[in-house]
């Protein structure tokens, strides 16, 4: 487990890295927008890969949307 | 920004059919039909034809617009806001699906001591290049490509003819009309409606002019190939056994005398499951784009790549849970957004007109 959280901070490291010189030549009008929004989706798709390697997943989206579909249509899928 | 993407109508029916191939050709939507896997998929492909004549109607009634740019515009900027964040969450789902799919596929047939993870990883990492590069990048590698998935499929087809029993298309209709047109529902959605995708791509084709005549020719082509694959799975395999399989064309393969071809079915859902990645999260990078009003997707590849895989570990407990979903609640979610809103825009647009 530890071994797995090591190689996912790795990753996201790597990925910084590899995008960082790219970041910083964004022109100034869009900077904020492009860095709030890759480091949201980052953190987002880092959060998620670490819960799964902890095995504290929240419920997963395909169970949320059969549970919706259910209310809504009023039918065991 | 997408006015500087340009495909040509040859790389534009390529993706299509790439995308079209995708994962059904292994997992095969039509086998719970049994012997009448062949007329729900028919029914099916109408159907998709209906749905391609809409997308493209769209398409041309709002040229050089996205699919989030025309929601915009046919529903205001807020709703069409929550639109759009619907189906870039689609988009996204609709890769971290595919992923899912491709990585059980290999655990199952070919790696099976890897984790799941290192196999989706490794393919991310792929498309992640891929879409750096962009659309049109991704456009020639196609053209490179994808002969080899049509060259495979007719090996296959063709070296199966011995094992091929007519039999197996009979009792024709034995559980009535009813199961065939659920099942027909479920393809309809799976793969033909989620070409709704495109409209996503189809401001990117160099030649407008060529839209409708290029997408009916891909749905008509890559349709009659997915059609002798399903053939191929019935003829050679038999009703029974297809209903019991999870992935039919892998053991329809072993059937082949003194021959490993199943490699080659690894392959094509390799090509095919490459592009409807790639294309399922260009429109999702794209569409995100277009909402934050940036000029680049670009940016964004690395860490929407990283969340699609996270998105597909995280989906399903298991191979069964990933069938029952896709077979049973899939078709209900997707319906509406492959054809309720579309049909929503062109009625606007058409109203719009006459007022």
């Amino acid at each position: 487990m530890a071994l797995n959280i090591i190689l996912l901070v790795i990753i996201a490291i790597i990925m910084v890295l590899l995008d960082l010189p790219g970041l910083l030549k964004i022109e100034k009008k869009n900077k904020i927008k492009v860095l709030i929004s890759y480091f949201l989706l980052l953190l987002t798709g880092f959060t998620l890969g670490l819960l799964l390697i902890l095995e504290r997943e929240p419920v997963s989206p395909t169970v949320i949307i059969e549970r919706m579909l259910n209310l809504i249509l009023g039918i065991g899928l | 920004m997408m006015t500087n993407v340009k495909i040509s109508g040859y790389q534009l029916a390529l993706l299509i059919m790439g995308f079209l191939f995708g994962s059904t050709a292994v997992l095969n939507p039509t086998a719970m039909a049994g012997q009448d896997a062949w007329l729900a998929y028919i029914l099916a492909w109408v159907g998709g034809f209906m749905l391609i004549w809409l997308y493209v109607r769209i398409a041309l009634i709002n040229p050089s617009l996205t699919l989030v740019e025309i929601l915009k515009v046919t529903f205001g900027k807020y709703l069409g806001t929550v639109i759009a964040l619907l189906y870039i969450w689609y988009f996204l789902h609709l890769a971290a699906l595919v992923l899912r799919d491709f990585g059980e596929h290999m655990n199952v047939t070919v790696f099976y001591r890897t984790p799941m993870t290192f196999i989706i990883s490794c393919f991310a990492l792929l498309i992640a290049y891929c879409l750096r590069k962009g659309l049109e990048v991704t456009g020639r590698a196609a053209e490179i490509l994808m002969p080899y998935l049509f060259i495979f499929v007719i090996i296959i087809f063709f070296l199966l003819i011995p094992e091929y029993d007519t039999n197996n298309l009979f009792p024709f209709l034995e559980k009535g009309l009813t199961p065939v047109i659920q099942v027909a529902f479920g393809v309809l959605t799976f793969p033909f409606g989620e070409t709704v995708t495109f409209l996503m791509i189809f401001p990117a084709l160099y030649s407008p002019g060529q839209l409708k005549k290029v997408s009916f020719a891909a749905f008509g082509v890559m349709g009659f190939i997915i059609l002798g694959i399903i053939v191929r799975d019935l003829l050679s395999l038999g009703p029974d056994l297809l209903t019991r399989l999870v992935f039919p064309p892998s053991l329809s393969t072993e059937l082949t005398p003194e021959l490993q071809l199943e490699p080659l079915i690894s392959v094509n859902f390799l090509l095919g499951g490459w592009v409807k990645i790639t294309v399922c999260l260009y429109a999702a990078l794209v569409g995100i784009a277009q909402l934050l009003g940036l000029n680049d997707y670009k940016h964004l590849v690395l860490p929407l790549v990283l969340l699609a895989v996270g998105l597909a570990m995280w989906l399903y407990e298991d191979l069964f849970k990933m069938m029952d979903w896709t077979a049973n609640v899939y078709p209900y979610y997707a319906f509406p957004l492959q054809f309720g809103i579309p049909l929503l825009i062109l009625l606007v647009a058409k109203i719009r007109k006459l007022a």
